[in-house]
This record gives C-alpha cells, structure tokens and sequence, in this order.
C-alpha cells in the first residue's frame, strides 16, 4: 500500500517593536543606514557594570498584541539569559524570556485562499533583544578568503516579540496565510512595521512529517526566508524532500536547515554540539517584570478595532465585497479615512471604491502613508456628493481630485482650475465646444457633412471628441444632435 | 548525584575557558562540594513561600525615550580589532 504523509508545520515570527528606544537602554532603533556602531551604549555593548531597565513601550506594544490574539497577559513575568558565544551578541547572553513569558496562549483564526476557516493556536509571545549585524567581506570576491567578520551594534538591543504557533498548520499556503495574518495584526497595531525584506519581520518554521506507518520525522527548522513567497516555497521544497527521504525509508535527522532563495532549495547548516544548550536562568540584572492587572485593563481599554473586525464591519455595515474589505482592513488609516468619508455624509461603496483605487494610487506613487495623503476625508465627500447628484462625472470628478491633492485647494478653486464646471455641459458652452472640434477635425467633418462616412465611424469619432472635452458631463443624445446638425 | 568530568569538559566549553585535564578533576570536586551544600537547602519547606515574581509589586519602566551616548570611540578603541566603525572579529561563517 502506498504511503501517504501529513505536514506538521509550526512558526516562530519575531517582530521590531516600533518603539524609538531599545529594550533596554535609551539608544535609538533607527538602525537602517545609520552609520555603524552609532546607536550604542554600555548597555547594549555589554560593558561590565552596565544596568538594563526595560522599556515600558516595549512591554505595552507587546501586550497588545496579547491582547489582538486573546492570550493571557502575564502579570507577573520575568526575564532570562539565554546564553551562547556569537560575535553579533555583545554579551555572550541574549534576554529573552523563558518560563515566564509575557503572552501565554491565544488564538489566531483566519480563511485561506479558497476561504475556509483554519485556526491556528497560539503557544505563547515572550519579549527578547535583537542581536547585531555582522557582515563578512570578501577577499576577491570569494566569501571564504576573508580572515575576519565585522560587528554593527545597531541592532543590538532592539526589541523583538517572539510569537510562537502551535504545530496547528497543516501546508505550506496556510503557513503563509498565518503570516500574512499576524503581519497585518502587527502592522494595523502600529505594534511594527512587519516588512520581511528589511527584516522587522523574520518567519522561522518547523516542519515535519507523520507517515501513514506510523513513523515521525523529526523536527526541521528553517531559516532565511524574506519574503512571504519564500517562505512558501521554501515550505514547499521541504515537504518534498522530507517525504522522498521518508519514502525510500530514510530517516530524517533534527537539523537547522538554511533556504537559498536563488537556488531554490534548504541546504543543512552546520549542527553544533552543544547546540541549544543556553543554560537559561533568571537574569540578575533585571527585576521581576510586573504588569499590574491596571496597566493591562487601560491598555485593553485603548485597544483599537483589530483588522478582522473591521473587515467584517465594512462587509456587515456598508455592504462592501468581501475584496474591498479585505484590502482596506490592511490599514487601520485607510478604515479610519474611509469612516471619515462616510460620516462626512458619502456614500459608503463609492467612497471604498475611492479610496481603494484614487487615495491608494496616491500613496503608492508618492510612498507616503495615508496619514500624510493632503486631502481630508471631508473633501473627498464633498467630490463625491457632486457625483452623486450628477453635477460632476467621475472623470471630471477624478480630474478634481487629482487638482486638489496636488495643489491642496479647495473644492471650487480645484474646479476652476480643472476648467470642470458643476452641472450639465448645454446651450452655448456645448455648442462651443462642439464647434471647436468640428474646427480642429475638419477633414472628419468635411467627410460626414459631404455623405462620406457610410458606417458612422467619423461621427463617432467626433461625438467622442466632444464628450472628453465636456469631460463626460453633456448628454450623449444631446450631444449627437447637435453635430448632426451642424453638419447638416 | 555526583558532576562527572565530562559534565565539567561539557560546561567549561559552552562558557568558552579553557580547562586542564588536572584542572577537570579539581573542578568536578568542587562542583560537587558546592551541590551538596545547595542540596541542603532542599530539606527547607518553602511550600508558603511566594515566588520572587510575586514579591514584587511594580517594575519601574524607562520612558521610550532616545538619549545618545558620546563614547562609540572609546568603546571602538577598547576593543581588541577595529575596522574604522566596525568590531573586528575572527571570521564567521554561518554555513558549513
């Protein structure tokens, strides 16, 4: 009987804090492009005699997200030393936490791409400091002839959240839709920036397999995955290989397995002998970390409207499509602007429409987050009240807008400015325009008004004309009319 | 239960010293004298004993707030390499 297999997966995600400070001492974050080693202290250089005090941000970002994933907050935690020798840890120890983690449990539930329910259990979240960055040069271009690393601090120190899966998810895709979940969480928290290129967000997975004989593979952890899509494939590639090895009754070995993006497959890193044996104890240096059931209510009560909520309120309260919300609840200021249009008296399937295409394209082409977009929600209503009542079509309305978020003026002045007037385009304005067309197409209007134009292809051409320079606002029939005439 | 001389090897390679093999049997000795004296500990109840996490009732927090330090150079000249704004270490490689 052939064999059939199950997958087994578990994810570790660490993700930044968005916090200015690191974990434990007053130096900035703001690691990216700073020059190096510019963002230290005695602290997270591991000068002897230094004293770490931990950031009470950190702790309040990292309680939230407890809170998003309904697991229970710790009141009582503390911190460890996990201790190893690696140049990027100044200390020879990194704080984490261990027996007592700040986050313990939870839930996370979400649809995968076909839209069915998969709910993934949450082990625990637990605070730790990041490690710095080392860089290895080269000697002629060849990684191995150099003789020595380099070590930036920077990100030494910078305060990371461990969020722990339960072995709940079952292939590849669901791993996936399980980060995109929690990156979304993260960011509609404004808990990180959750960006895997840049590394504020950084996937670890365990996987496994169960064979149908009864056997178990070992556990497999892989690394370096930077995108969401390598994390996919990387998964992908793993089972396969995980399952011919089981297949042709072969073992599989626990190991730490590396992904090379570029070529497509997890090679095995060097096992070290002592691997994971950290003699993890209560770190001196720090006190009990007490989170007082205060601290937790007000931050429970500060708690926004998490991203799956506010999906689902879009779908249930303003009857958009399930693709409209799902893309706006990426944001928790895209939400808030589009409740702004609302209020402002839009209707609520336009104004999504709106802010889905129009306000997204802006940010997009000008990189700027939609706190920054320059037109005010209340604006963007009132465009869309013209459309509405039919005083402005939706090209001239989007000719508007486009004035009013590069100038930043005002609904009238964007209107001049746009040379688009409220109403209908009749009477004499239409006839001027349409008189300026025939002016400027005279060999059109030359072979209509002489019986040349057998399948109205020309006076089409013309009428289409006019309409654009009306920008969609004159009566198409009106319109039509009018050349027939003038051509007569 | 007695520390053996491997478990001494094993501890004194995690913590990066370098240990002699007269020196391993000292240190087993040692270990052990210490053991025994924490095993003593052992006989006390501390069955209505709080947790140290619950002796405490507030952890003093720090602001998240950024104050820079003036010392990079000093601390890059204290160390053993440097190159330019770098540590200098012996190389690592990640990957077998």
């Amino acid at each position: 009987m052939a064999l059939s297999f199950q997958t087994v997966i578990g994810l570790e995600i660490h993700v930044q804090l968005a916090t200015k400070s690191k974990l434990f001492c007053s130096c900035s974050t703001d690691y990216i492009g700073a020059r190096p080693n510019s963002n230290v202290c005695p602290v997270c250089l591991g000068m002897p005699g230094s004293l770490p005090v931990v950031n009470g941000r950190a702790v309040e970002l990292a309680a939230m997200v407890g809170l998003a994933l309904g697991s229970k907050v710790q009141q009582a935690t503390r911190f460890h030393r996990k201790n190893y020798f690696y140049a990027d840890l100044s200390k020879g120890y990194q704080i984490s936490q261990f027996d007592l983690p700040i986050c313990a449990g939870g839930l996370l539930v979400f649809d995968d791409d076909e839209g069915k329910e998969v709910r993934v259990a949450i082990t625990r979240a637990h605070l730790e400091e990041d490690a710095g960055k080392l860089v290895h040069p080269s000697v002629d271009g060849r990684l191995a002839g150099a003789l020595h690393s380099l070590v930036d601090y920077n990100r030494g120190g910078v305060p990371l959240l461990e969020i722990v899966s339960e072995p709940d998810i079952t292939c590849p895709p669901h791993a996936r839709r399980y980060t995109e979940e929690i990156r979304r969480l993260v960011r509609y928290l404004g808990v990180s920036d959750g960006d895997m290129e840049s590394g504020s967000l950084r996937v670890d997975a365990n996987i496994s397999q169960k064979v149908s004989d009864g056997r178990w593979g070992s556990r497999v952890e892989i690394k370096n995955m930077n995108s969401l899509r390598s994390l996919e494939r990387a998964l992908e590639y793993e089972v396969k290989r995980q399952r011919k090895v089981l297949a042709e009754g072969g073992e599989i070995h626990q190991e730490t397995r590396h992904w090379d993006d570029g070529e497509g497959k997890t090679r095995s890193m060097r096992s070290k002998e002592e691997a994971h044996d950290y003699r993890y104890f209560p770190d001196p240096d720090l006190p009990p970390l007490i989170v007082t059931a205060d601290r937790i209510e007000a931050l429970r009560s500060l708690m926004p409207e998490l991203p799956w909520q506010a999906e689902r309120r879009l779908v249930d309260a303003y009857g958009l499509g399930a693709d409209d919300a799902k893309v706006l609840a990426e944001s928790a200021a895209a939400v808030a602007y589009l409740d702004g249009c609302v209020q402002a008296g839009a209707e609520a399937k336009r104004a999504a429409n709106w802010v889905r295409t129009e306000v997204l394209r802006v940010l997009n082409e000008r990189k700027i987050s939609i706190e920054a977009f320059p037109l005010k929600p209340e604006s963007l209503a009132s465009i869309l009240a013209l459309v509405d009542r039919g005083k402005l079509s939706t090209t001239a309305a989007k000719d508007v807008f486009d004035v009013m978020v590069r100038d930043g003026s005002g609904l009238d002045t964007a209107m001049a400015a746009a040379g688009v007037v409220s109403g209908r385009v009749e009477g004499s304005r239409l006839e001027e325009i349409v008189e300026k067309v025939l002016a400027e197409n005279a060999d059109a209007a030359e072979a209509v008004r002489s019986g040349k134009d057998p399948k109205d292809k020309k006076i089409k051409f013309l009428q289409g004309l006019v309409m654009r320079e009306t920008r969609g606002q004159a009566d198409v029939a009106q319109v039509a009319s009018l050349i027939a005439r003038k051509l007569s | 239960m007695a520390v053996t001389e491997d478990e001494v090897k094993h501890v004194a390679r995690l913590a990066r010293l370098e240990v002699g093999d007269d020196e391993v049997v000292a240190l087993a000795g040692h270990f052990n004298l210490i053991l025994t004296h924490f095993e003593r500990l052992q006989e006390v109840d501390t069955s209505g004993v709080v947790d140290v996490v619950d002796a405490v009732d507030v952890t003093p927090w720090r602001n998240d707030e950024v104050a820079s330090w003036d010392g990079r150079e000093r601390a890059l000249a204290q160390a053993p390499d440097r190159d330019e704004d770098y540590f200098r270490v012996p190389q690592i490689l990640e990957e077998a």
